[in-house]
């Protein structure tokens, strides 16, 4: 699990696709996220645990991903890395600094929604949240 | 004809104007898209790098809400959303065991009737019945697009039959003939833009992308068209980035497939919300005067 690649890997399905063997190598990277995950241990590249993390549990609110809210939890889960093991203070302003470029940009584009799209099986969602959990 | 459409998420935020597109043009080649009641999620690539069992649990939600839905086909737009949906039937057709523990937690049980179609699936059956010709009042002449699949229309984790090449796709392609738009040939058609990356590990999306911009104006495009909101906002919002750093002077306006049959159709470029990319993309249609 100490392998880069389970976190460069992005599941694009082009090694399976291709392999003589049918070796679905993304299908191995996922597993061992999913296993690094549940055994809390500590992930090579922590923003991509926390992109995963943050968007899983934005649906779990809404039922749907609220993108603001997605990336509010994405960052406050870096910022928190950062903090702590990573590059400190000036490593959460130049990353703020680069999302916020971006976001400003996709306001001026009319690309970000600020209305809260809850559906109404909150409930079913939550069963599917705490089964998966089992 | 109506029939059952998922927009997604995306669809309902960064990329609004492809819900939009996919109302009017579907409208107008006869296809009253019902937007199922209640849908959640289906997870994206999220789910399937946390958890397999919801992995297959959120997408079997909305297949359960379109199979109480009535309608026959259901239409999804988003190839991720579409990709992921579509392994949750498969997975649930061939897992019992599974499909009871899902359906113990859903009101609306999964039952396999409703039939999935991407909406490469919906417009390739228009242009074969000659509808997307006839409706292209304006032919799309200089336009050179790289159609750009991505990763998720073509490509599946275990044994899926979809109705195209894995390796090169002509769906895209058909259409932009249909419409008197000279597709080009090129090699990274279904290349990996990153996806994610382009937010957790931006140098590596942005590496990847390079390659397929450098193939695609080499090729002679003037334009990408794709048909996945992942793909369109990564190629989109980061072109100035990817020019700068990999020193590539062009820029190329990412049209999803949809935008491209809605100017043939006459539809205005406001109308289709094409203002709304990050780089400029109707100074092209103007110039070859498609607008």
């Amino acid at each position: 699990m100490n392998n880069l690649l389970v976190w460069k890997c992005v599941a694009c399905y082009t090694c399976g696709t291709r392999c003589p063997n049918n070796i679905h190598t993304a299908r191995i990277t996922e597993a061992l996220k999913h296993m690094i995950k549940e055994q809390h241990l500590e992930p090579m590249v922590p923003k991509v645990a926390n992109f995963h993390s943050a968007f899983l549990t934005s649906t779990s609110h809404f039922g749907r991903v609220n993108e603001m809210e997605f990336m509010g939890i994405y960052e406050m889960k870096n910022a928190k890395n950062e903090l702590t093991k990573g590059g400190g203070v000036k490593a959460i302003v130049d990353e703020l600094k680069a999302q916020m470029g971006l976001g400003k940009a996709m306001m001026k584009l009319k690309r970000i929604h600020f209305s809260i799209d809850r559906i109404k099986g909150m409930s079913e969602i939550k069963r599917l949240f705490s089964t998966a959990k089992k | 004809m109506e029939i059952a459409y998922y927009p997604g998420c995306s669809l309902h935020a960064s990329t609004a104007f492809y819900d939009v597109q996919c109302r009017d043009v579907m409208g107008r080649l006869g296809f009253d898209l019902k937007e199922i009641r209640d849908w959640n999620c289906c997870g994206a690539t999220s789910a399937a790098k946390t958890n397999d069992f919801l992995a297959v649990a959120l997408p079997a939600r909305n297949l359960g809400i379109a199979d109480a839905s009535g309608y026959a086909e259901m239409m999804i737009p988003c190839a991720s959303c579409y990709s992921r949906t579509l392994l949750a039937h498969k997975t649930l057709e061939g897992d019992k065991d599974l499909r009871d523990r899902v359906n113990a937690e859903l009101s609306e049980k999964v039952q396999g009737k409703i039939k999935l179609l991407s909406i490469l699936d919906v417009l390739v059956r228009k242009v074969k019945s000659g509808e997307i010709a006839a409706r292209a009042e304006k032919k799309l002449a200089g336009l050179k697009p790289a159609c750009y699949y991505g990763c998720l229309q073509t490509r599946y984790p275990m044994d899926v039959e979809i109705g195209d090449s894995v390796e090169n796709p002509q769906g895209m392609e058909m259409v932009c003939g249909a419409l008197g738009a000279e597709a080009i040939e090129w090699g990274y058609k279904t290349d990996c833009c990153g996806a994610s990356a382009s937010v957790n590990d931006n140098d590596l999306s942005v590496r990847l992308m390079s390659n397929i911009m450098k193939d695609a104006v080499v090729r002679g495009a003037n334009c990408f068209v794709t048909t996945c909101p992942m793909c369109q906002l990564n190629l989109d919002a980061y072109e100035q980035k990817i020019g700068e750093r990999y020193g590539i002077s062009e820029r190329l306006p990412v049209y999803f497939i949809t935008e491209l049959i809605g100017i043939s159709m006459g539809i205005g470029a406001a109308e289709l919300q094409i203002d709304r990319h990050f780089v400029e993309s109707i100074e092209l249609l103007k110039g070859l005067n498609l607008i």
